[in-house]
């Protein structure tokens, strides 16, 4: 499998970042048979309900299908390609919305999906979660999709892993004060549970203002391709950059030998919330969406005027 | 607070590759200590794996035992085989208290190819230092062990462990990537053999403190337990995320974990 990891960067106007994305598919595939073109979540570029982005509501959340939706399938079709979209902010008409990744086949058919299961920040108040994680069956065998954050849950590749994937995508966007670490998570996540990792991230900046507190946040992009044995390709942390990477079904390693000697009736525990989790977090970002009080470390605290966000 | 974690080649003896471990132990852990780690097998020859002689098995655990009351430091003994009363080898490894005493052990069977089986029972003990986790070879590799024990609040994860994996530069990498995944500190402990590839390191979820690579010798590693509490303490300013691995589970999504599939 020929894969193209898409590296996008956060405009603001969404349309030129819609514009950027169908420019990235049509030159990649123009210089080589591309059989997926993977781009990382929010494609468009930040969702209206980060901090400080309730002017994007109505502009980046689109139903599925859709306007959106369509100008991919139709390049999917004209270039004989799979193209999967890593996430968009899905609207359901009811008020509620989703953190939707899509996989688009060849034919310009929407042949899979992943809702992201465990929700983010604002997203635990406006975002509805899957019910189920499976893998989807394509002409390159089973993948799986772990959508940002969900990768951060070990479960989630494990599961994934446990039921055939041999490549899982990662739809992501690395934070700045993140980056080694996350590059070092994802080549373990491949080892140990014997897959292909593809990581597709965003770079640049966001601001805005929660309460009075200002937000910004870098993303630093490091898009990757891993093996159980290493890193095969990385991007780099501040331009959009596209990977071009020929990805093999891992053979037997360490991976698989360890799964064999699971004992999973021992694992019980598993179901068990962390032992640590004394707070409702979603009540906490509710309240704060409402004047509450902001949220911080530790208990609620009052708004400041302290910078907050991620910073590289 | 310090973590010392030992790693030493094997020897063409027991007895000589316990004296050389037990020695370089005594030499360099120093009173700051509050946790010694070594590693699975860790007084065998790099041969088959044979059950540890009763005299030499005692002796070693005298001196360990020693070490734990001299320095006031909670020791986790390493594993080695014993014979099972009906037969067979297993592997077992023991931490022992500032006093001396098992406070707690992990068995494990020897399976017919020499290696360590895994097991059903992942230990939290709770010390003045932190909660701690006990984990025997290649438990530490499954991705459930070391989860379970992160998931009922361990903060130090002490392994009794070995790099013999067929590739062992992500082996190697995978010490600070379950650091990360789990929002905890490794300390990981391995020999030098020809099967195994050292390795021996404490990491922290950002990163490496302390690595052997494959030199032989006792690598020391600060202990902070506050740094792992105020990691795992969620801020939902974002300014710090790796809490969002413990508290962000749906555990309704992972029963399939627990099922036996082929």
């Amino acid at each position: 499998m020929r894969v193209a990891v898409v590296q996008t960067q956060w405009v603001d106007d969404h349309e030129d970042g819609l514009r950027n994305a169908y420019q990235a598919i049509e030159d990649v595939c123009a210089a080589g048979d591309i059989d997926l073109v993977c781009f990382p979540e929010f494609l468009l570029g930040p969702p209206w309900y980060m901090p400080g982005q309730d002017g994007l509501k109505g502009r980046t959340d689109t139903p599925i299908p859709g306007p959106i939706v369509d100008g991919f399938q139709s390049l999917a079709r004209k270039l004989n390609t799979h193209i999967l979209l890593g996430s968009l902010v899905e609207d359901l008409r009811d008020g509620m919305y989703r953190n939707t990744s899509l996989l688009i086949g060849r034919q310009g058919v929407i042949t899979g999906r992943a809702v992201k299961a465990h929700p983010f920040g604002n997203e635990m108040v406006v975002c509805r979660q899957t019910d189920a994680l499976g893998v989807l069956s394509t002409e390159f065998g089973q993948i799986g999709i772990a959508v940002c954050s969900d990768f951060w849950i070990p479960e989630v590749v494990r599961l994934l892993a446990l039921a055939g994937a041999r490549t899982i995508f990662v739809p992501g966007g690395t934070l700045g004060q993140n980056q080694p670490l996350m590059v070092n998570a994802l080549r373990t996540a491949a080892y140990l549970n014997d897959v292909n990792i593809v990581y597709a991230s965003s770079v640049g900046v966001v601001r805005g203002k929660r309460g009075d507190r200002l937000v910004e946040i870098h993303f630093a992009g490091t898009s990757l391709v891993a093996s159980p044995e290493g890193v095969l390709a990385q991007a780099g942390s501040d331009e959009p950059e596209i990977l071009v990477v020929d990805i093999d079904e891992p053979a037997d390693g360490d991976g698989r030998r360890w799964q064999q000697l699971r004992r999973p009736a021992a694992y019980q525990a598993l179901l068990t919330p962390y032992a640590g989790a004394d707070r409702d977090l979603a009540a906490e970002l509710r309240a704060s969406l409402t004047g509450g009080g902001g949220p911080g470390r530790g208990r609620p605290a009052t708004a400041t005027s302290t910078p907050e966000g991620t910073r590289s | 607070m310090t973590i010392f974690v030992a790693q030493h080649t094997r020897r063409a003896t027991p007895e000589e590759t316990a004296s050389a471990v037990l020695d370089d132990l005594d030499r360099r852990v120093t009173d700051e200590a509050s946790f010694v780690v070594l590693p699975e097998n860790v007084f065998t020859t790099g041969g088959d794996v044979q059950a540890l002689p009763r005299q030499l098995r005692e002796q070693c655990l005298d001196r360990l035992t020693t070490l734990a009351r001299t320095r006031g430091t909670y020791v986790l003994t390493g594993s080695w085989a014993q014979t099972r009363p009906g037969g067979g080898l297993t592997q077992v490894a023991r931490l022992l208290d500032p006093s001396g005493t098992e406070c707690a052990r992990v068995e494990r069977p020897v399976l017919p190819d020499g290696t360590t089986g895994t097991g059903d029972d992942f230990p939290v003990v709770e010390t003045p230092f932190g909660r701690v986790g006990l984990l025997l070879g290649p438990d530490f590799w499954l991705v459930e062990p070391p989860r379970i024990e992160c998931l009922a609040g361990a903060e130090l994860l002490l392994v009794a462990g070995s790099l013999d994996g067929g590739q062992q530069a992500s082996q190697r990498a995978a010490v600070w990537g379950i650091a990360t995944l789990n929002t905890v500190v490794v300390a990981f402990a391995g020999s030098l053999s020809e099967r195994c590839g050292g390795g021996s390191a404490v990491a922290a979820p950002e990163g490496f403190v302390a690595e052997a690579g494959t030199d032989e010798g006792v690598i020391e590693a600060p202990w902070d337990v506050e740094r792992i509490r105020h990691l795992r303490e969620p801020d939902l300013r974002f300014q710090q995320t790796l809490w969002f691995g413990l508290w962000a589970r749906r555990t309704e999504l992972y029963t399939d974990l627990t099922a036996q599939v082929s």
